[in-house]
């Protein structure tokens, strides 16, 4: 490829608005997240950390968060900006923690493994379940391909991307690979869990569509007499 | 002596069949007579044209009363006809109150009904923008627990 990331970066992600609406995105992740596990984080593993900016929400929150980043450039800039981070591929980084006894709470890979053949993407998992702490947390963040307009669009816009992880294949993933409780967050769950208190809006909007057609009919009745 | 006026002035004495001799008084009944007789007939015809006058009064007091009595008919059959507009005009106004009060109700149903629309779809579009701020959409987060 003759074209330089950084550019394509640079040219689809680089505004600074566009970059604030992410990290507000990242604090709701973070909250999600704490709230499953139910109380605070003692620290965090961020697998393709990029400059750092879920490095810098952490921080923010108060937690201990490492990062790993492959883009020696943006490494620099996260150590730069105060924050711990290793420069190299995610596999061997990994790899090399394992060895070295490490544990973390919660490892994160946001839009990562869409970088990843599945094998690779396998093996990194497979390698992360060795250094969580006991009853500790992955969160794999990867584009969502059940939105058409993912799917058709901006997944094959990156250049990079080898392949779409959907959510079921994702899920059947860190099973296997020792994640016997996986949650999705995607929006259908989110229906799931509020399903009782949709069907009461349902029926709630149903009777006042009732009561409008009741009205209308009156109306058309009185009008016809006259 | 004449017989031609039947009176002398010297009646003659006769010891048979006596000759009427009209008296003085009697030409005096014979004259008041007459006088009486003119008098009646002046009279009669006085009375006479008094009866005649007054059945030409009656008559004419009969034309004037047949004439009021038409003009008073008339004049009852205009008031019976201006009564009965009014009536038909008093039952097209309580007809048309009628219809415009239904018009009224229709109005009424009907600006309930929009007024209900506009409550719902507000409703609507506050839940979809809730929905859409809630959508994840293009990112996919799955989480995996260890035991």
């Amino acid at each position: 490829m003759t074209t330089d990331y950084d550019d394509y970066e640079a040219y689809f992600r680089g505004s600074l608005e566009a970059k604030e609406g992410r990290k507000e995105e990242l604090l709701h992740l973070y909250l999600q997240v704490r709230d499953r596990l139910g109380g605070a984080i003692e620290n965090w593993l961020d697998i393709g950390c990029g400059e750092g900016n879920f490095l810098q929400v952490l921080h923010g929150q108060g937690v201990s968060a490492t990062g790993i980043e492959l883009d020696a450039e943006l490494a620099k800039q996260g150590r730069e900006a105060g924050y711990d981070v290793f420069c190299g591929d995610a596999l061997t980084s990994v790899e090399r923690m394992v060895q070295e006894g490490r544990r973390f709470q919660v490892v994160s890979l946001l839009h990562l493994i869409e970088h990843m053949e599945t094998n690779d993407a396998v093996e990194l998992l497979r390698l992360i379940s060795h250094i969580q702490s006991p009853k500790g947390c992955c969160v794999v963040q990867t584009p969502n391909v059940k939105d058409r307009r993912v799917l058709l669009e901006s997944f094959y816009r990156d250049p990079t991307h080898l392949r779409p992880y959907p959510p079921r294949l994702i899920e059947y993933l860190m099973k296997a690979t020792g994640y016997p409780q996986v949650e999705s967050l995607e929006f259908d769950r989110w229906v799931a869990d509020r399903e009782e208190s949709i069907a009461e809006v349902r029926a709630e909007r149903k009777r006042k569509y009732d009561a409008i057609k009741r009205l209308l009919r009156d109306a058309e009745e009185i009008l016809g007499k006259a | 002596m004449t017989r031609s006026s039947g009176f002398s002035a010297t009646p003659k004495k006769s010891w048979g069949k006596r000759k009427a001799v009209p008296s003085n008084y009697a030409i005096m009944l014979k004259m008041e007579l007459r006088e009486a007789k003119f008098r009646s007939l002046s009279q009669e015809r006085k009375a006479r044209e008094l009866v005649n006058g007054l059945e030409s009064r009656v008559q004419s007091l009969q034309e004037q009363l047949k004439e009021e009595l038409r003009l008073s008919k008339e004049s009852s059959a205009s008031i019976e006809a201006e009564v009965g507009a009014v009536k038909r005009d008093f039952a097209s106004k309580a007809s048309m109150q009628e219809e415009g009060e239904r018009r009224d109700r229709a109005l009424r149903a009907l600006m309930e009904a929009i007024a209900a629309v506009c409550e719902l779809t507000n409703e609507l579009e506050k839940a979809h923008r809730e929905l859409e701020s809630l959508k994840p959409g293009k990112n996919l987060t799955t989480l995996g627990r260890m035991e």
